[in-house]
């Protein structure tokens, strides 16, 4: 078989486009990369020696070979389909296929046919252990190979995968049984087992009528007749066709992978919540740091401000302190005449004289002999109420009647500042 | 190599220093903006009240600048104290009044924030109206002279009265 291979770097995927890495033909070009899913038709793009030199593998499915992945065809006495996976893996344990390890059998399914109450299905179950290569966490699906390739109906089909013969048996257009077989020609055991699986298959009544035998790849004219003769149906030859995606693909991710991929999901949090504590630690500091920041520099201002005032300040500080002192010069209102002539005003008409005034700014000492004793209060009262005197707080102490019928009193005025 | 718990250990020390230091760095940093809030609240005080201050900057200026350009010089053009100026001008002005001079006291100079105050105190005896006019001429704003103090007592006879008083006058130059 000749098929053109692209060796140069593979392009990326196109929207709507999948890889697919399936098993080669050959041992020496073992894993093949193709594209499906395109405008175009499938696209062989890369040949590998390992899963891992797929250069798209982060957006590949790798499609298991049929001698890695077992098959078991049951008839489920269900049509429920959300019960498949629950009566399938009591199936499985009875039948013994659950791991050693007590893991869980990593099994999937796709159902063929349904009669009456009952259901026939296709199951694919992964081995307890697999080859390393084809346990990478490169990749994020895992399938089979056979179910990428289009058979024909009611067919047994026979093809080389890795070296390796492999056979599929269709039911309808259906897959219901593969096996990868233990020769790499078609020989008189391989045509036994082949009997031998097709009996099988008839017993339990899983297979419809064959037929057709159809032989992907090179095969001699003895090894035809051989399968004819053996089946009794007609053999057809050809060379592989370009794989084709399943209308629903399996999730057969070997056990090491889902505990890698679970635990590095767990990893991926744990790191999420550490990175969001540290960038809410890393926010509050800075958020703190630039209080205090903005605050430091807010005093700085203000500072700067004092400094810049600091002249102006001073010099009406200073003027304010000479100007005070000078009062006795620039205040009128301190004006010993100003003030007598206020007291003066204040007096009632011929009914008392002054004996007494003493001035100075913070304090009038007033005494005086009044004709009667309602005199001192009018004065009092006048000195209260002159304008001129509002800046002193005045007190009488009592008047003083004389023998001569004259009343002395003394009044004190505080100035108020 | 490092054992699991010796691992764990690690990270147990190393989430110790950081609590510590967390604790410790967070304590220092409230303190000082504790201190920094209190400082920048007195200092907005300070400014709102400058501010105030500020705004008669003009007035003050404008008083400042009377202040120098009209007081005088305590040493005259001879280079002598103009001390006993003030002597002679309450001396003269009493005995234009008519008014007897009882006593007189010179007082030192003394240095203050307006000038170097110079006092002397006086007390005469004389008629109201000479007392009067005589305060009268002895209040001189614009020679910085000023009475300061004065007491007026009304004599025995109630025709004259004595009068005490407490005569200022500032130069340039105080403390």
């Amino acid at each position: 078989m000749v098929r053109t291979v692209k060796t140069k770097a593979v392009r990326s995927l196109n929207k709507g486009e999948q890889a697919i890495l399936l098993p080669g033909i050959t041992g020496a070009e073992p894993w093949e990369l193709w594209i499906l899913g395109g405008p175009a038709q499938a696209e062989c793009v890369q040949t590998c020696k390992t899963p891992l030199d797929n250069r798209l593998r982060k957006n590949s499915t790798l499609a298991l070979p049929v001698s890695q992945v077992f098959c078991l065809p049951l008839w489920l006495g269900e049509t429920d389909t959300k019960q498949f996976a629950g009566i399938i893996s009591l199936q499985l344990e009875l039948r013994g296929l659950q791991p050693r390890s007590g893991g869980p059998v990593i099994f999937d399914w796709s159902m063929v046919a349904q009669e009456g109450a009952r259901t026939l299905v296709t199951v694919g179950v992964l081995p307890a252990v697999m080859p390393e290569e084809m346990q990478s966490e490169a990749y994020p699906a895992f399938d089979l190979s056979a179910r990428y390739l289009p058979f024909a109906e009611n067919a047994l089909t026979l093809w080389q995968e890795q070296d390796r013969l492999a056979m599929a048996i269709t039911r309808g257009p259906d897959l219901i049984y593969y096996q990868a077989l233990p020769e790499t020609q078609v020989s008189q055991r391989v045509l036994q087992d082949l009997n031998s699986i097709r009996t099988t298959l008839e017993m339990q009544g899983v297979l419809t009528p064959l037929q057709q035998v159809v032989v992907w790849g090179e095969a001699g004219s003895t090894e035809l007749a051989a399968l004819r003769a053996a089946f009794r149906l007609p053999v057809t030859q050809g060379e592989r066709p370009s794989p084709r995606l399943p209308t629903q693909p399996w999730k057969l991710t070997p056990a090491v992978v889902g505990e890698a991929k679970k635990a590095r999901e767990v990893q991926r949090w744990r790191n999420r919540a550490i990175l969001a504590v540290l960038v809410l630690y890393l926010v509050a500091v800075i958020s703190i740091l630039t209080q205090l920041f903005l605050t430091s520099r807010r005093v700085d201002q203000l500072h700067q401000w004092q400094t810049q005032h600091a002249a102006a300040l001073d010099m009406i500080a200073n003027t304010q302190a000479a100007w005070k002192e000078l009062q006795p010069v620039v205040d009128q209102k301190t004006y010993p005449l100003e003030l007598l002539l206020a007291t003066s005003a204040a007096i009632p008409a011929d009914q008392l004289h002054l004996t007494l005034f003493q001035s100075n700014r913070a304090h009038i000492l007033i005494k005086a002999e009044a004709k009667n004793t309602a005199a001192p209060f009018l004065f009092l009262k006048g000195l209260q109420d002159n304008a001129s005197l509002d800046d002193y707080t005045w007190n009488m102490s009592q008047p003083h009647s004389l023998p001569n019928d004259l009343t002395t009193f003394q009044i004190d005025g505080t100035h108020k500042n | 190599m490092r054992t699991k718990s010796e691992k764990r250990l690690l990270l147990a020390l190393i989430l110790i220093v950081l609590a510590g230091g967390n604790y410790y760095g967070y304590k220092w940093v409230s303190q000082k903006k504790a201190s920094l809030v209190l400082t920048e609240k007195e200092l907005r005080a300070d400014q709102a009240e400058d501010a105030v201050v500020l705004k008669q900057q003009d007035d003050w200026s404008r008083r400042k600048d009377w202040i120098d350009k009209n007081e005088p010089d305590l040493k005259g053009e001879d280079g002598n104290a103009k001390t006993a100026e003030i002597q002679e001008y309450v001396r003269k002005g009493a005995i234009s009044e008519h008014l007897e001079i009882i006593n007189q006291n010179l007082g030192r100079a003394q240095a203050t924030p307006g000038g170097t105050r110079v006092s002397i105190t006086v007390k005469v005896k004389g008629p109201m109206k000479g007392i009067c006019h005589w305060l009268a001429s002895m209040q001189k704003p614009e020679n910085f002279y000023a009475v300061s103090a004065f007491s007026l007592n009304a004599d025995a006879d109630e025709k004259s009265m004595d009068c005490e008083i407490e005569m200022v006058r500032y130069f340039k130059g105080g403390s």
